[in-house]
């Protein structure tokens, strides 16, 4: 009874963990080489989402300074719809315009707090029957 | 054995319990007016449609390249000493100092000052392994360093990843409040280091001026990050600091007798930014010491 009690709880943590690090792993490997040539900031910012699902980041971004957004989830996850908005809510970038593109390069005049918000485009035929993924949103600055 | 049976019987009784307030909770149900009803309808489907929201706070590379951008010399009186390592004797210590020392890793790197970076690298990373979280940086990444200790791309990439692995690995070992002092500890040293290189007197500052102001901006993520953990004996007088802090931003701006056309540098209230000053002083001043 010891022992079977002990080793659900070692498994719960371990499988916790295991998909922290799947997820921080799955964003150095997989996104971390899209920013390039802009040097990452440092900010990990990843979490498994369902497929019905939002994700919602606010961050300030400052004038005088390049940055690249970049977006990724695993292989068998739909596609990633990805939008920027301000504070005021005008729109700044929709990667539906651009071809589910999963970067987008921007410099502001004005230091601005923007909303990146993320979810998978819907009705959309995949074959994996995966509900949940690691979704990961890496930021770059120009040196 | 007998600590077993405690354990089954705790779990027992918590379970008795929480059936009891399932009962109570339908008998509440079934005496609940129709509007009430309704009133419970829309919040669960509010609940349904709400997104997750994060808050994201500028990580020291990002301060400490906006300095170096604004034009500012590089100052080594500024960093904290290496010689207050020893101090740091309790987790929430070391948290807070290995926010600072990334935060004055970050600003000696972007300066291009290797010998006081390999320095620094090594007192974050020792603070790391003290705290437990040890898979900071990928050993290949530390034996290219030694090969070329002047490449300011690799130093910069490997001080990112040592913030990020450290701050992942206190979440993921649920240390949030540790998290929180760590993010917390870099944010203040950078505007430490900001405020301490300003000279409101010098038109060449103006940039820096502004850059230090607009921080205002990330006030919102520091606030909600400290808001969650605000349980913490050590981050309650903190989030106090923050929201004078706030004031003292909201006031620095002059909204009122401006002329038109008029410098931004004329738009600052002097007093107002020198308190502002000193208020970041006051508050890195409590953590690292």
């Amino acid at each position: 009874m010891k022992y079977y009690l002990l080793s659900v709880l070692l498994a719960f943590f371990f499988s916790v963990n295991l998909v922290f690090s799947q997820c921080l792993d799955f964003a150095k490997e997989h996104c971390k080489p899209k920013l390039e040539n802009y040097i990452h900031d440092g900010n990990y910012n990843g979490v498994v989402l369902n497929k019905d699902e939002e994700v919602e980041l606010h961050k300030a971004f400052f004038s005088g300074q390049k940055y690249r957004v970049v977006v990724g989830c695993e292989d068998e996850m739909p596609t990633i719809h990805f939008k920027i908005i301000d504070s005021d809510l005008n729109l700044i970038f929709d990667n539906e315009d651009s071809n589910y593109t999963d970067f987008f390069d921007f410099e502001l005049d004005e230091a601005k707090t923007l909303i990146i918000s993320l979810d998978f485009v819907k009705n959309e035929d995949t074959e994996s029957e995966q509900k949940s993924g690691c979704v990961s949103i890496l930021f770059g600055l120009k040196l | 054995m007998s600590s077993m049976r405690k354990i089954i019987w705790s779990l027992g009784i918590i379970l008795l319990f929480n059936s009891c307030n399932l009962f109570s909770s339908k008998k509440n149900k079934e005496q609940v007016s129709e509007g009430e009803l309704l009133e419970y309808q829309l919040m669960k489907e509010n609940a349904d449609k709400m997104k997750r929201i994060f808050f994201v706070l500028p990580s020291p590379i990002e301060i400490s390249l906006l300095i170096k951008k604004s034009g500012v010399h590089f100052r080594e009186d500024l960093l904290n000493s290496m010689e207050n390592l020893p101090g740091y004797s309790t987790s929430s210590s070391r948290a807070i100092a290995l926010g600072v020392y990334c935060a004055d890793l970050s600003y000696a790197s972007l300066n291009e000052q290797y010998q006081i970076s390999i320095e620094y690298m090594n007192v974050s990373r020792s603070l790391a392994e003290s705290l437990g979280i040890l898979r900071t940086v990928g050993q290949d990444k530390v034996r290219l360093l030694e090969s070329n200790v002047t490449n300011k791309e690799l130093i910069v990439d490997i001080v990112s990843e040592i913030y990020m692995e450290s701050n992942q690995q206190l979440q993921e070992q649920d240390r949030y409040s540790l998290s929180a002092l760590m993010l917390i500890g870099g944010w203040v040293e950078c505007m430490y280091i900001a405020t301490q290189s300003v000279n409101l007197n010098k038109k060449s500052h103006e940039e820096l001026i502004k850059q230090i102001l607009d921080q205002k901006l990330s006030l919102e993520s520091i606030k909600t990050v400290l808001r969650d953990n605000q349980a913490d004996p050590i981050i309650k007088p903190i989030y106090q600091n923050v929201l004078q802090l706030e004031k003292l931003f909201e006031m620095s701006i002059k909204t009122s007798d401006m002329k038109e056309g008029a410098d931004f540098i004329d738009s600052v209230d002097e007093l107002i930014f020198v308190q502002l000053v000193a208020k970041i002083g006051d508050m890195r001043d409590y953590l690292v010491h």
